[in-house]
């Protein structure tokens, strides 16, 4: 059973196996910048209903919300009877029965059979009604917590600066727990596996028995059993390409499948388990069901909707705001403070894909180009903190430390409990060396992006990016801004404003026929979605009347839109600060005339679009591939949360232990967790986050979009595998795009 | 709604309830010591922190009320724990407090882990209570009385008087014993860090309050358990090994809970260890100082993730060892005579030249030196209160027992203070490995637990 002895073939075929298997596995980001991530990520490439009855039986857990939920939906009438015969037509192609609700309730009861791949570990529980796949799991967790540990603990791991299977192999060799736990002989097999992952991978998989076509499902369901894991080394690999480290992992987890063997009678790598199936047509249906009546209510009212004035007259301040969806609710408050306030919606990092210290503020699917510091150092721990750390750290003066440091965390308490303000984070000076070259690309670039008009800018122009504002919070990047890679926006939005007011780049774009008017000034703001506050950055530039009149505007925005979360962002006792973007569930793509008179209440990205001004339709073209993709990621992140928690989501804050300071165990170990806790979707009684995959309307030709489309093969795999909707606007025609790539006409 | 209405008002209840339990043991008690006002303040803090905590904390998760229920039904017990004047009362609050305890550890029934480690502690405890139980029947023997004046009034003659009753030494041990599994000892500890499966609120009243329990039986009964050098010298012993095991344990765990668990299973050991020297004063002083530093560090576990990845250490050189130790030793030999207790300022003073050699040279060296001097005038300080509150007890000196204990700390410290050169060395790596585990006693407590009262992994209970 050496290496050696399998033919070529079987190396190949594995190899290949073990790379779709890898690739079937979402990027898990860390704390510091918890980025929205579609946790379907590597499935798009097949239609959504073939991707959940593949997680049902690689992930033993459902894709869609229990049968429970869609009847009640029913009930309350929130899916409508024609959306059901539709959806039901959709997805059969067969002619839908007549009374199409009552069939679906009727239905919806009905249970269906899956077979669920196996680990060795599942196997023997199934029968035996054991713990070893848990036993597993917090055994892999154990060493890859060490191994990845950032902060956390002060002894180290040994070798781990070392391949991950390399510090795994040696510690595993040595540690006894498997074998006080009852797993015999498993030192003795992992001293015996070679050295290298890869011919470990193909030795465990000769002695597991498994060969052929099987063999890429089995290896799915081995990361998915350790899917947080398996997540985060998707990340490092996409962070420092190279290492394998998700083909490692698999090696490791394969290993105490191996050592399982012994005592998993009867396990058959081709035999599955039979339980019923999370995935039912009639849960489909209504599920497509209930998206197409969001979709059918949110048409109606866009079509309807009223132009808005005519743009002629020049705006008194025009702000610039994130798509993300609490965006939309502050912009209408300001816009309602006075006549000549437009707002705009754009990307949260305005084009401005920087480097901050060592973290990206630009979205994840592009690279930083430009290199930003901050010009004041890092302060540095205070001689006293110094003393306490290094004090409390040690294993032997811990101990008269905290009889003498002890009794001031009396003190600690007490202004946690006054919820007294966090220190402020202050606006450190920003320094960037960018050739003119490139600031006046930039600028132009967004300025186009923006779908704006140079000339006609107005006086004062509010670059806004968001952030929010937690305390004790681990999950507080995640409610941030995705754009600007999971970070507060407000590095992006001053840069941005710098480079837009810098008077050489100014004059070169007069030179190049972008005039802004000379008296335009823009000033960059950061909108803190947990208090509803505006603060503004370098407005010096503004003349104090300006200033006054902006501060006022933004100060009865937030009035508006209520004070509560002031509370919430200091308690640290809060585990719901905010909604974030729970309720998200349409996109779009439009001059704001289309949407300025509606309340959209917070469910949809907003990106302003004018197709008239792009004749070439790049600016399209960017929007679909871009933005739109963040917004379905952002949008699958709550959808996967919501409906299969305990795989896709981070489970209860109140239990929550934070591992290695970059990630979350819930209790005791366990996975790692991926995902939103259930406080962020959930109040206690009701879901906030009501499951639909995200609405795409965008106000363009259908032939344009079908161009992009065809350029774009990753967004045209999205919508034709039905991971978004999209619809084009064409005055008050409406076309929703088929999978099989025609447009249908939605009813008006 | 109705059910809204209940619930706000048990939040009501709970946040007024600590209140409530203070007036009426100001106006119940007419024998209160220093002892119970210390202990009723910290007590009070501690509940009123964690009620009001819970109250966002545990906001829409539909066991709140009874969450409520248990949290203020645990508080209660420890009220009249901290108030009995009397060992039949104590006993009875002690396992009161354990049995609401048990209810709150398993708050989340349809969590296996939270079921086992919830049993484990369920089982030890009750060994434990058997042993207090054993010590309430040998006291009511020998002194024909569960009342504690008349008690200890009793315990002085006796000390005064020489001859001690093998009774009275039997029942001190079982006492000492009692308190270390209320207090995780090892090798008893292993429940303690398994108790994460349990919303943050319980662990912090848990690690800051009701793991005390073991040290104020011991402080509390400190006239009858200082009656017996057998005693004394085993609360020494296991304490000093718990201190020093949970600490090194402690520092190989990834993640922010466990890692504070282990903590308190060494913190609480060195309270042992100050019990088993005689000095009950400092015991108190760690009691309090460790439950503040406790609760906050709970309570705030989700704030690590904001801090700044560690740095690089460098290992000092024997030189910069030296430098440190021998300004540290020099200041404790020549105080000697003052120190209530030579063991606990040998490891206060070895605290100290850990500052000093790990604060490099020049100006920051002398910044050490300033930061040594300021802890240890804040510490000696705060050494005196405690001794106005408990009176520390002189007990006879066991050098061999003495000089084993400071030892161990010293190669600790010296040890550590070298990992970054060692940690790559073969035998550093297997030790590693083993403390990652907790030397396996986890693993081990819950194969006995399982084969005793067994999880189903599959069980669902009513929630």
């Amino acid at each position: 059973m050496t290496i050696e002895s399998l033919p070529e073939l079987a190396n190949e075929m594995i190899n290949t196996a073990v790379d779709a298997a890898c690739k079937r596995i979402p990027p898990l980001w860390p704390l510091q910048s918890f980025v929205a991530v579609n946790p379907f990520l590597g499935l798009t490439d097949r239609t959504f209903p073939e991707a959940a009855r593949l997680i049902d039986q690689v992930g033993h857990g459902p894709m869609l919300m229990d049968a429970a939920y869609y009847r009640s939906k029913c009930r309350a009438g929130a899916i409508g009877e024609e959306q059901i015969a539709a959806a039901y037509t959709d997805c059969t192609g067969l002619a839908a029965p007549r009374q199409a609700t009552a069939w679906l309730e009727e239905q919806l009861v009905r249970d269906e059979v899956s077979a669920r791949v196996p680990t060795v570990a599942d196997w023997i529980d199934h029968v035996r009604g054991t713990n070893w796949a848990g036993f597993v799991t917090d055994e892999i967790s154990k060493w890859c917590s060490s191994y990845f540990d950032r902060a956390q603990s002060r002894w180290a791991m040994p070798r781990r600066e070392g391949s991950l299977y390399a510090a795994w192999k040696h510690a595993a060799s040595i540690d006894l727990n498997p074998e006080v736990y009852g797993l015999r002989g498993f030192r003795t097999l992992v001293r015996a596996l070679p050295e290298s992952e890869e011919a470990a991978i193909a030795q465990l998989l000769f002695l597991l028995g498994v060969r052929g076509e099987e063999a890429e499902d089995f290896l799915h369901r081995q990361l998915m059993s350790i899917f947080g894991w398996s997540a985060w080394s998707v990340y490092q690999e996409r962070e420092a390409p190279g290492e394998n480290v998700p083909r490692q992992l698999l090696a490791i987890r394969l290993a105490y499948d191996a050592a399982l063997l012994a005592i998993g009678d009867g396990f058959d790598a081709g035999r599955k388990i039979s339980a019923p199936s999370s995935f039912t047509t009639a849960k489909y249906v209504a599920q497509v069901a209930a998206e197409s009546t969001f979709r059918s209510a949110l048409a109606a009212r866009l079509a309807a909707a009223t132009a808005g004035e005519a743009g002629a007259a020049r705006k008194r301040l025009q702000a610039v705001f994130c798509i993300d969806v609490r965006s939309e609710g502050y912009r209408r408050a300001l816009e309602a403070q006075a006549d000549g306030i437009e707002t705009i919606g754009f990307a949260g990092f305005f084009g401005m894909a920087l480097e901050f210290g060592d973290s990206a503020r630009c979205p994840v699917l592009i690279s930083p180009q430009q290199s930003v510091q901050s010009e004041e150092a890092r302060p540095g721990q205070s001689w006293l903190s110094e003393a306490w750390s290094r004090l409390r750290g040690s294993a032997s003066a811990c101990f008269p430390a905290v009889e003498a440091g002890g009794l001031w965390y009396g003190l600690a308490i007490a202004k946690r409990m006054l919820g007294g303000p966090e220190k402020a984070a202050g606006s450190p000076a920003l320094k960037w060396e960018i050739a003119l070259e490139a600031r006046v690309q930039l600028v132009a670039d967004a300025l186009r992006n923006m779908s704006v008009e140079p000339s006609a800018l107005a006086p004062i122009v509010l670059i806004c990016g968001h952030g929010s504002s937690t305390v004790n919070n681990p999950y507080g990047s995640s409610l941030d801004c995705g754009a600007c890679g999971g970070h507060k926006g407000d590095v992006n939005a001053r840069v941005a404003a710098a480079l837009m007011n810098d008077p050489e780049v100014r004059e070169e774009l007069t030179r190049r026929g972008i005039a802004i008017p000379a008296d335009t000034v823009f000033v960059a703001g950061l909108h803190v979605t947990t208090t509803n506050e505006v603060v503004l950055y370098d407005a010096g530039r503004l003349s104090a009347q300006q200033r006054e009149e902006l501060q006022g505007w933004l100060r009865g925005a937030s009035a508006q839109k209520g004070s509560e979360g002031v509370r919430r962002s200091r308690d640290w006792s809060e585990v719901r600060p905010e909604w974030g973007l729970a309720g998200n569930a349409a996109f779009i793509a439009a001059p704001r005339s289309r949407t300025r008179s509606l309340d959209l209440g917070g469910r949809a990205f907003l990106h302003d679009y004018d197709a008239a001004a792009d004749a070439d339709g790049s600016v399209l073209s960017l929007i679909l591939s871009a933005p739109v993709v963040v917004a379905s990621w952002i949008n699958l992140q709550y959808y996967g949360s919501t409906v299969n928690n305990q795989l896709f989501g981070s489970g209860n804050k109140v239990l929550h232990n934070v591992v290695g300071t970059f990630g979350i165990w819930e209790g005791n170990a366990g996975d790692l967790r991926t995902g939103l806790p259930m406080q962020s979707l959930h109040d206690g009684t009701n879901w906030v986050h009501e499951p639909l995959r995200l609405q795409v309307f965008v106000e363009a030709p259908r032939v344009r979009i079908d161009a992009v489309l065809a350029a774009h093969p990753h967004v045209r795999q999205l919508v034709e595998n039905n991971w978004i909707d999209l619809i084009a606007m064409e005055g008050e025609a409406f076309h929703q795009r088929r999978p099989e790539g025609q447009w249908r006409r939605m009813a008006a | 709604m109705q059910n809204t209405a209940t619930r706000q008002q048990r939040r009501a209840a709970a946040e007024i309830f600590p209140l409530l339990c203070v007036a009426g043991a100001v106006a119940a008690t007419p024998f209160r010591d220093r002892l119970t006002d210390v202990l009723l303040l910290l007590s009070t803090v501690l509940f009123a922190v964690i009620c009001r905590y819970s109250r966002r904390y545990l906001d829409g998760d539909p066991g709140q009320g009874r969450f409520y229920g248990w949290l203020c039904a645990t508080g209660s017990c420890v009220f009249a724990l901290i108030l009995a004047q009397n060992l039949l009362l104590f006993a009875l609050a002690w396992l009161a407090t354990s049995l609401s305890l048990h209810q709150l550890l398993q708050f989340y029934p349809d969590r296996p882990g939270a079921l086992l480690a919830a049993r484990k502690k369920f089982l030890i405890s009750r060994l434990g209570d058997c042993a207090l139980a054993g010590a309430l029947i040998l006291t009511y023997r020998v002194f024909g009385t569960w009342d504690f004046a008349t008690l200890f009034a009793a315990a002085g003659k006796l000390r005064a008087g020489g001859e001690i009753p093998a009774g009275v030494s039997l029942a001190a041990c079982l006492l000492a014993f009692a308190a270390m599994l209320k207090s995780a000892q090892f090798p008893f500890h292993s429940w303690l860090p398994d108790t994460m499966e349990t919303p943050t609120p319980v662990s912090a009243l848990m690690h800051a309050g009701i793991i005390n329990a073991g040290g104020i039986l011991v402080i509390r009964l400190s006239p009858i358990v200082s009656l017996s050098p057998l005693a004394l010298a085993a609360l020494a012993a296991v304490g000093a090994f718990t201190a020093l095991f949970g600490s090194v344990v402690a520092l190989t765990q990834a993640s922010v809970k466990r890692c504070l668990a282990f903590s308190t299973v060494a913190q609480m050991g060195f309270m042992m260890l100050e019990c088993g020297l005689g000095a009950f004063h400092l015991a108190l002083l760690h009691l309090v100082a460790h439950s503040l530093y406790k609760a906050y560090s709970f309570l705030s576990s989700g704030s690590v993730v904001a801090t700044e990845p560690a740095r690089a250490e460098r290992a000092p050189g024997a030189a910069a060892l030296i430098a440190g130790l021998s300004p540290a030793a020099l200041v404790w030999l020549a105080n000697m005579e003052r120190f209530h207790e030579p063991v606990l300022s040998g490891i206060f003073f070895l605290g100290l030249a850990q500052l000093l050699w790990g604060a490099g040279r020049g100006w920051r060296a002398l910044t050490g030196v300033l930061t040594g001097a300021c802890i240890a005038v804040l510490y000696f300080g705060l050494e005196a209160a405690a001794a106005a509150v408990v009176a520390p007890v002189h007990v006879p000196q066991n050098q061999l027992l003495e000089g084993a204990i400071l030892a161990a700390f010293l190669v600790t410290a010296v040890v550590q203070s070298q990992l970054p050169r060692i940690r790559q060395k073969e035998a550093a790596g297997t030790f590693y490995i083993h403390a990652r585990n907790g030397f396996y006693f986890n693993t081990l407590a819950n194969r006995v637990t399982m084969a005793l009262w067994p999880v189903r992994h599959t069980e669902r209970s009513f929630l």
